[in-house]
């Protein structure tokens, strides 16, 4: 073999590191430094600094690796790092800490104090940078994670690029600046619209990585490999073999001590733009060019495009929204919504939501698409579940009832896996048909404790794939749908709220929305 | 021969503490039945009915489960009780059908047993047991031949075989060769092989002509992974790059315990073979071994590369482990240098890494390490589907370095 050579500095040099090619290890990003804005924040404590530590434990992070958190909050370096070790103990899947990894952790972690609007406090952070990449070796590759509230980014994205900080590459060198934006990106399709222009007047859009962590869970890639990685699948995904198809991603959690967030977004905002898209997205898409970040995002956002707004008396025929009462989750009594801390006690927002959606094109056309997501529903569950058309004949059925139709359903959280549902004699002398489901499950043929999402992801921002993130197109078009249903709803009255106790499955408005089409919610 | 009853399958677990992965509390294991050598199939079913039924005792349901064919020969009982082990824990992660073969020099003439087992895993304490079966057969030396024999009507239909010489593996013979013309995978560990330099040489010939539709792979290999990837780090950035291109020496440090009268020294060889590989480097003198110590220099892009290889005695875990690295480069036209150097430390639980370049402040760094167990490695290996390309050059240029 034969080195590829450049001479960049006169110097003969490989092109590209050659010990890489063929290592079995996952991928290492190059040295860089991730300042996280909202650092003692919730999300930062109990997700990303758990997350970055696990990376380090399996020493994916590179030589020098640094965090700077920012914050209003007056800390020092010291004060800093001792709340991390505290959240790593509590939060991360690797605890407790182990000493030795700490050790080198917590020498590139530091702090900068300012509020989000001075300007001096980004210039304080420049030269904390500058530093650190002396010191460090980060040689100025910078990651940025907005992990404050919506609120902040339009200030912190323009005080970046006042602060200089946010050029995609210094003259004469290799080094990248990225930001990762955590969702809610936007409250509508205007104020989306009006904040991609915020962030394209300071970042190129190869910069910009708009998170859903949804996306970094293994069983959301894993509906790729399924469809594009085996034949025998997409022959029958379309509108000659599928009936109908279900995404549900079922809560039984409340709103948590969030209220006045929820009050704002409720669940449309909260679940449906954002992770009940992309899941939808990825499993109408059409075959990508390529196993590429572009390709794949072109698909995706194809199919939103495909999806037409709602018009106001559509709102009214294809969707249903629903409030929690008072009721009872794993025989613990539990409050409804408008009891919830800091929620207002007449609210009308949403915390179920059913939506039938028809994505008009050749694969997909006729085939509603049934969206079902709620808050103190009985569990914890997001699945998408395909429900196939019935054999043609009723050959075994004297009554002519039709048999229980084929599904085929993926199992997003928890038991990640893939089932299909099909018919079976029962052993003896009549011709008994019984549904029999044959289970594939993570878990148990792998039997590998998957990453948790934020670890995956921080490390394709890193290493610079965006493929896990949504793209400006994307985010806008899954935008333009849910307007169409929140600008509906103003012009017709709300329901009378509460109308599903706490622990159920939604209100019987939503039961009776799936049967008059002849289909009903499947059983979880 | 004899043939008893099945018993039912044990079947208390318990789930592993949280943050522990330990295999030991989630393991149920099947006791050992004899069975006739005829009936091995007909007993595999009987065992699993037997399995199912437990399921009205109100217990964990059964999942058959197998993504593979996994055959073992092995020599011993010391061996056998490694091998069982070995596949109860391997079916955490790979359920599979194995089978196992065991040389007995001291059986009567011509007998061979067999014995059937289930290994159980419940991974998830409201789910289904995962279950996969274990299939002995012990021989006679003079059975030997016909041991292979054994194995084609005992595998799992279009499933992958993947054949696994824990010892020194003799590489010839008429039961190596059945079982490799039915194996997709060959699996070696040159840490037990008597004479690496010779093994590899031969290793590397079958690899590269009578069996290249087998891939080949060596736990030694995944034990370097680590190493490769730290080694590998160091020229990431684009102004270390330059380095790759003007190593003038490496030493390496390896485990060669005192006992052993001719040090195993080919994970360290392994790692020169990936070396020479990735960075082209092309003949080289013949190695010069002096007891513990080796030494051999390298065309480097036409310039001498040394290498040297130092055993030491006084220490050691694992008998040929690499237990430092170091390189030294030189860039001569601008007359820069750096050593580049990695070092087990604190009883080999922490790794520092260091690069030291003229003109520059030393730069170091601690991370933990931890050295894998058998099954740790074997699930490395098993993980890759298809050639290792990679480990297969790094063994053939191994084999050409040692001359």
């Amino acid at each position: 073999m034969t080195l590829p050579i450049g001479t960049p500095g006169g110097v003969a040099t490989p092109a590209f590191n050659p010990l890489r090619k063929g290592l079995r290890m996952e991928r290492t990003p190059p040295p860089c430094v991730m300042v996280i804005f909202g650092a003692t924040g919730d999300l930062t404590h109990r997700k990303l600094l758990p997350a970055l530590y696990n990376l380090a434990l399996e020493h994916l992070l590179p030589e020098g690796f640094s965090v700077v958190g920012f914050a209003r909050r007056p800390l020092d370096d010291a004060k800093f790092q001792q709340g991390i070790l505290e959240s790593i103990n509590k939060f991360s899947r690797r605890r407790p800490v182990q000493p030795t990894v700490w050790e080198q952790f917590i020498k590139g972690i530091y702090y900068v104090s300012s509020d989000f609007t001075n300007l001096e406090g980004y210039q304080a952070l420049a030269a904390t940078l500058d530093k650190i990449d002396e010191e460090r070796g980060t040689q100025g590759n910078r990651l940025f994670y907005l992990s404050t509230p919506p609120s902040d980014y339009e200030i912190i994205i323009n005080n970046l690029g006042k602060a200089g900080l946010a050029k995609p590459q210094r003259p004469g060198s290799d080094a990248w600046t990225r930001i990762i934006i955590e969702k809610p990106f936007g409250h509508d399709l205007k104020s989306a619209q009006e904040l991609n222009d915020v962030v394209a007047e300071v970042f190129r859009e190869n910069q910009v990585f708009r998170i859903d962590h949804y996306l970094g869970k293994e069983t959301v890639q894993n509906i790729l490999v399924f469809r594009f990685g085996n034949s025998i699948f997409e022959p029958i995904w379309n509108r000659q073999f599928v009936d109908h198809i279900q995404i549900v991603v079922a809560e039984e959690l409340g709103v948590e001590g969030r209220g006045p967030y929820y009050e704002e977004s409720g669940t449309i905002r909260d679940m449906v733009q954002n992770h009940m898209m992309q899941l939808l997205s990825l499993v109408c898409m059409e075959p990508p060019v390529s196993y590429e970040a572009n390709a794949i995002r072109d698909e995706k956002t194809q199919v939103l495009r495909s999806i037409k707004p709602l018009d106001a008396d559509e709102v009214v025929e294809r969707t249903v929204r629903g409030q929690y009462g008072p009721g009872t989750i794993f025989g613990k009594p539990v409050l409804g919504y408008r009891h919830e801390e800091r929620v207002n006690p007449n609210s009308i927002t949403d915390t179920y939501v059913a939506i039938k959606l028809f994505v008009e094109n050749w694969r997909w056309a006729g085939v509603p698409i049934y969206l079902r997501t709620g808050k103190r529903l009985p569990k914890r569950t997001s699945e998408i579940s395909l429900q196939f058309k019935p054999a043609p004949q009723q050959l075994f059925s004297p009554s002519g009832m039709p048999l229980e139709p084929n599904v085929l359903v993926l199992q997003i959280q928890p038991n990640e896996g893939i089932s299909l549902k099909f018919g079976a004699k029962v052993p003896g002398q009549t011709m008994n048909i019984r549904p029999v489901t044959m289970d594939f499950r993570f878990g148990q043929s792998f039997g590998i404790t998957a990453a948790d999402a934020y670890e995956r992801l921080i490390l394709d921002a890193m290493l610079g794939d965006s493929t896990l993130f949504a793209r400006r197109d994307e985010v806008e078009q899954a935008w333009s749908i849910v307007t169409s249903i929140t600008d509906g709803w103003k012009l017709h009255m709300p329901p009378a709220l509460p109308n599903y106790e706490a622990g159920t499955w939604g209100p019987k408005e939503a039961d009776e929305f799936i049967q008059k089409d002849g289909r009903n919610w499947r059983r979880l | 021969m004899t043939e008893r009853i099945l018993d039912r399958l044990d079947s208390t677990a318990l789930m592993p503490p949280p943050g522990k992965n330990t295999y030991e509390d989630v393991i149920i294991r099947g006791e050992a039945k004899e069975i006739e050598l005829a009936n091995i199939e007909k007993s595999i079913t009987t065992l699993w009915q037997v399995a199912t039924k437990d399921e009205s005792e109100d217990l964990a349901p059964v999942m058959r489960a197998c993504v593979f064919n996994l055959v073992i020969f092995t020599e011993s009982d010391e061996g056998l009780e490694q091998a069982t082990d070995t596949i109860a824990k391997l079916t955490w992660s790979y359920p599979c059908r194995a089978i196992v073969l065991i040389a007995r020099p001291n059986l009567p003439e011509d007998s061979m047993n067999a014995w059937i087992s289930a290994q159980c895993q419940l991974p998830d304490p409201n789910g289904m047991k995962v279950c996969c079966e274990q299939v002995t057969v012990e021989g006679s030396n003079l059975a030997m031949e016909r041991l292979g024999s054994m194995v084609l009507p005992l595998l799992v239909p279009d499933l992958p075989v993947i054949l696994w010489w824990p010892g020194d593996p003799t590489l010839q013979g008429p039961l190596f060769e059945r079982l490799m013309d039915t194996s997709d995978r060959l699996i070696v560990d040159s840490r037990r092989f008597l004479d690496p330099v010779c093994s590899f040489k031969r290793l590397a010939a079958l690899s590269e002509m009578r069996y290249r539709g087998v891939a080949f792979s060596d736990l030694n290999w995944a034990r370097l992974t680590p190493w490769r990837r730290l080694i590998a780090q160091f020229f990431d950035p684009p102004n270390m790059m330059p380095y790759l291109s003007h190593f003038e020496d490496i030493v390496i440090d390896y485990e060669a315990p005192g006992k052993e009268s001719e040090p195993n020294f080919s994970q360290a060889l392994l790692l020169v073979g990936w070396l020479g590989h990735q960075l082209g480097w092309k003949e080289a003198f013949s190695l010069q071994k002096h007891k513990y110590n080796a030494s051999l220099i390298v065309n480097a892009g036409g310039k001498p590369l040394n290498i040297k290889f130092i055993g030491h005695n006084d220490c050691c875990e694992e008998s040929g482990g690499i237990t430092a690295i170091k390189i030294t480069a030189t860039i001569l036209p601008e007359n820069r240098a750096a050593t580049f150097s990695i070092k087990l430390k604190q009883n080999y639980e922490q790794v520092e890494i260091s690069t030291e370049e003229s003109s520059k402040p030393p730069r170091s760094r601690a991370l933990g390490f931890v050295r894998r167990d058998e099954v740790a490695l074997l699930s490395e290996d098993l993980a890759v589907v298809k050639h290792d390309r990679m480990y297969e050059a790094a063994l053939a240029l191994a084999g050409k370095l040692t001359g």
